[in-house]
């Protein structure tokens, strides 16, 4: 740059004008001449441009010939007041919600809506709020407009095309400081939501934001953000707390963090780092992970303080219509002092729903993505796996049967989880008729270059993904489960992008079933089938999404007359609760199994006490429709009957643990039980527990830690509570508690 | 002493252009400028402004007062930009051929734009070209255009490209109105 002044100078050939009045005298024309002013915008690159000038009076130039009625005076340098501080203690330019109207043409619109134009201009609205300072605004006002911005061929450069849905989708995040981005699996929400960052940072609009993603996402969240807004400085969250300390603190645009560090970060500590401050905006990646709104992490994420709230989930609801109602409760800014909101289903949830969901299925968006095609394999059992089937079912129909009024739902649920592991393996001889089978597809698969993942619910060596993956050595299958550290986890899936002579991924649907961007396979095989439809579905659009080249062929295993195909007819008939209740907005759910469909699997009736009742109530309490609060008060009140005396932690400082109960045995010594209840109407997973176990106290006598669950536990869950002398309750225990 | 360096950034090579916009004002006689700096990818920069008042008289021709005033004002935000752009470019019907060409000198090319479907005057000092945005345009350069690998075209050719030929005196006038929507008030 030339030093100032020296690239112009006014010629001064030009006389001022002058007025001839009847040719007696000669007048110049006298203007008024203000001061002039300038505003210098930092670079959103620099993270603190600011310097210091001293404002030289000489510089300024003399009045000339003309007569200056206002004197020039002192030019004001906007140099300072206009950097854009990094400064993570600093307050952010309070633009969210008062610049908004740039956007007033978004709209959610329904997916026949999404030709519309993208470039019609959405013009700039002043903000008439003065109590911004001009500075600011004109910052935010100069910046390119939105629609240039995200034109292929504006300012910006973004790696790859953005689909007309995704600028719909970038669009409704810029103009809603509350969305919830249901997109199905695949359609780019992590896109959407890094575009709609970046162009906010970019206009000054916001200053940082929160990230909240699954712990095993964190890296591709990184990878993603380093690709589609290379400009923003993203500071990850995570590793010991003396590195999360500084990591928080760290001038960035983006915090990036798992559930589970936040949950460990957000502490009833007014200072603790996720809390003490007001975020720009808050994204939840895989909301659905705050479906249950007593578990901790829900309510940490609802009481962070937010001018925005995004949640991005393609499954919005797993279970439950409640599922629903807890997600929508994060959807909302939380000024300071406010108080989370509650829903409850109803009319106001429907409408709220309505008016917050963002959702575009991929046949109506992506008719260019290749098909899924979806299909059924049904085998038959044979030789000693078919005699164990037959031997266990027919045993446990016996034993349902001898219990009669006694028997319980869990009862059947066991012995549907043992006849599922059977139709996985043969427990005596490790026969697997379904192994059989995708041993012979793989080698036609391997051979025509196609590589596959194998989805299992099991982890185990008997019956699930490590005894698939043992008996497909020759194929050199990658194993990805859920007790892989963070950083195994990133290098299988960076194995099996990179190396294409690795042809298998065999995962667990709970670890690798969300999240990842599998799209270098094209075939996907379910081994067992789970509960939730969405749950599978979620886990193969790993594969069927953006960037998929081929047509993802989805194989869903079904051993004719076996548990799996009567358990494949309930899964139809929620599949179809999901897409009208979701899709449409327009039913209430009720879609729990009744006893009388659970007994039915096996022929059987339901006791009298069960008999036309959702599973909870079982017993005496119906725990479905009990708060977590009010089943954390049945548990206590069952303990204290037992007489332990019982104390209820605080609900922001419980780290996990809800009630501690301590009662002195016969000998005198103090037995302590740390006691988690989670209510949950499905199975609860290790992540729970392995909760619980982080928060037990180390190195005392006498503590255990107790989970609580009337719905049961997932086999990784037993197994992980086994190794760690975690008892675990669930409904049939506490039935027993209640001595009824 | 300033640390040496060089961005990597080709696009940070190429400097900024800055937008000249003049309108008169709303409020009152007399006109509104700005100086607008943005980089090669529509980055804001600089936003230099400010305002003249002109006498509401018959006593000078109109043509005469704009002249003078326009300049004056010209002059006000050149002096206080502290960075040279690589090239000025304003509309043809706001600035005329004599400010640049007769009332202040610049030593970095000037261009103004006109629709190449109207007719538009231009000085015989200034030189002629078209340029291809969303449709054609005149430019007429002052001194002279530029050379074909200069830093000067290579960065007219990244705005146009990415749609930035025009739209930054759109941002600019809204930046003026802006400034000057309540009472004329430039406090900031």
């Amino acid at each position: 740059m030339k030093a100032e002044g020296d690239w112009w100078r006014d010629s001064g050939e030009v006389d001022t004008p002058r007025a001839h009045w009847f040719s007696i005298f000669r007048r110049e024309v006298r203007l008024n001449a203000h001061t002039p002013s300038r505003l210098t915008i930092p670079s959103i690159r620099v993270a603190s441009p600011q310097r210091l000038w001293i404002p030289d009076t000489d510089s300024v130039s003399p009045p000339n010939s003309i007569t200056v009625m206002l004197p020039l005076s002192l030019v004001v340098n906007l140099i300072a007041s206009a950097a854009t501080s990094s400064n993570a203690e600093c307050g952010s330019v309070d633009l969210v919600g008062i610049l908004l109207n740039e956007e007033a043409t978004a709209s959610f619109a329904p997916p026949n809506r999404l030709g519309a134009d993208p470039r019609s201009p959405g013009k700039i609205q002043p903000p008439t709020d003065v109590q911004i300072p001009l500075s600011k605004r004109l910052a935010y006002l100069l910046q390119p407009p939105t629609n240039l911005l995200l034109s292929g061929h504006g300012p910006l450069e973004w790696p790859g095309t953005l689909f007309e849905y995704q600028l719909e989708g970038i669009r409704a995040l810029l103009s809603r400081e509350a969305l919830l981005l249901g997109d199905d699996m695949g359609l780019g929400k992590t896109i959407q939501a890094i575009g709609a960052l970046r162009i906010l940072v970019l206009q000054r609009r916001i200053e940082s934001g929160l990230l909240i993603v699954p712990a095993g996402l964190v890296s591709q969240w990184r990878k993603e953000l380093h690709l589609w807004a290379p400009e923003l400085r993203v500071s990850t969250v995570r590793g010991p707390a003396t590195e999360r300390a500084w990591q928080w603190v760290t001038p960035a645009h983006v915090y990036l963090t798992s559930y589970e560090t936040f949950r460990s970060d957000f502490t009833d500590n007014p200072q603790s780092p996720p809390r003490r401050r007001v975020w720009d905006v808050v994204i939840l990646d895989e909301a659905q992970k705050i479906k249950n709104r007593d578990v901790e992490v829900s309510r940490k994420s609802k009481q962070l303080r937010r001018r925005r709230a995004w949640a991005l989930t393609g499954t919005p609801l797993e279970n439950s219509v409640d599922d629903l109602a807890s997600i929508l409760e994060f959807v909302a800014p939380l000024k300071d002092g406010e108080v989370p909101q509650r829903l409850t289903p109803g009319p106001e949830l429907h409408g709220r729903h309505k008016g917050l969901q963002l959702r575009r299925k991929k046949a109506d968006v992506l008719p260019q993505l290749p098909p899924k095609i979806v299909s059924q394999i049904a085998l038959l059992l044979e030789g000693p796996q078919r005699e164990s089937y037959e031997r266990a079912e027919s045993e446990g129909i016996v034993q349902l049967r001898e219990n009669g009024e006694a028997v319980r739902i869990e009862n059947v649920l066991e012995l549907i989880m043992k006849l599922k592991q059977i139709c996985n393996f043969c427990p005596t001889t490790g026969q697997s008729v379904k192994l059989e089978d995708i041993c012979e597809r793989l080698r036609t698969l391997e051979s025509e270059g196609h590589r596959a993942l194998i989805f299992s619910q099991f982890t185990d060596q008997a019956y699930g993904a490590r005894a698939i993956a043992s008996n497909l050595q020759s194929l050199q299958p990658l194993l990805y489960t859920g007790d892989l550290s963070p950083s195994q986890r990133d290098a299988t899936i960076k194995e099996f992008k990179e190396n294409t002579k690795r042809k298998v991924l065999v995962l667990s649907l709970r670890a690798g079933g969300q999240g990842l961007n599998l799209q270098d396979a094209s075939y996907v095989f379910h081994f067992d089938r789970w509960w939730n439809p969405a749950v599978e579905r979620q886990a193969e659009d790993r594969v069927h999404r953006l960037g998929q080249a081929f047509p993802v062929h989805v194989y869903k295993y079904i051993l004719e007359g076996t548990i799996e195909e009567r358990i494949d007819k309930i899964l139809r008939e929620k599949q179809l609760l999901f897409d009208e209740l979701v899709d449409d907005v327009s039913i209430d759910l009720k879609s729990k199994l009744t006893s009388e469909e659970l007994f039915g699997l096996f022929g059987l009736t339901p006791p009298e006490h069960a008999k036309s009742s959702r599973r909870g109530t079982e017993s005496a309490a119906n725990y479905a429709e009990m708060s977590g609060v009010e089943f954390e008060g049945y548990v206590k009140r069952l303990l204290e009957r037992k007489g332990w005396s019982v104390e209820t932690t605080p609900l922001t400082r419980d780290g996990g643990i809800d009630l501690i109960a301590r009662r002195n045995d016969d000998i005198g010594v103090e037995a302590t039980l740390y006691i988690q209840c989670k209510n949950y109407s499905s199975p609860v997973g290790v992540d729970i527990a392995r909760e619980l176990n982080g928060a037990l106290p180390k190195h005392l006598t006498g503590v255990r830690g107790v989970l609580v669950c009337p719905s049961g536990f997932t086999s990784d869950a037993i197994s992980f509570a086994k190794d760690r002398g975690l008892a675990l309750w669930d409904r049939h225990h506490l039935f027993e508690l209640s001595g009824e | 002493m300033p640390i040496p360096y060089r961005d990597a950034d080709d696009l940070s090579e190429l400097g900024a252009a800055g937008y000249l916009k003049i309108e008169p004002s709303s409020v009152g006689s007399g006109y509104l400028g700005a100086l607008f700096l943005i980089n090669a990818r529509g980055e804001p920069i600089e936003f230099t402004y400010n305002q003249i008042e002109t006498p509401h008289t018959f006593l000078w021709r109109q043509a005469d007062i704009r002249r003078h005033a326009v300049r004056k004002l010209t002059a006000s935000l050149l002096s206080l930009c502290p960075k040279t752009p690589r090239l000025i470019l304003c509309l043809a019907e706001e600035v005329g051929s004599d400010l640049f060409c007769q009332d202040i000198q610049v030593s970095i090319p000037v261009a103004r734009i006109a629709s190449a479907i109207k007719a538009s005057p231009y000085s015989g000092s200034e030189t002629q070209d078209t340029v291809q945005a969303s449709e054609p345009m005149n430019l007429f350069w002052f001194p002279g255009r530029p050379q074909d690998d200069s830093i000067e075209l290579r960065l007219l050719h990244e705005l146009v490209s990415r749609g930035l030929f025009l739209e930054p005196l759109e941002r600019a006038a809204i930046g003026l109105r802006e400034v000057y929507r309540a009472k004329g008030d430039a406090a900031i």
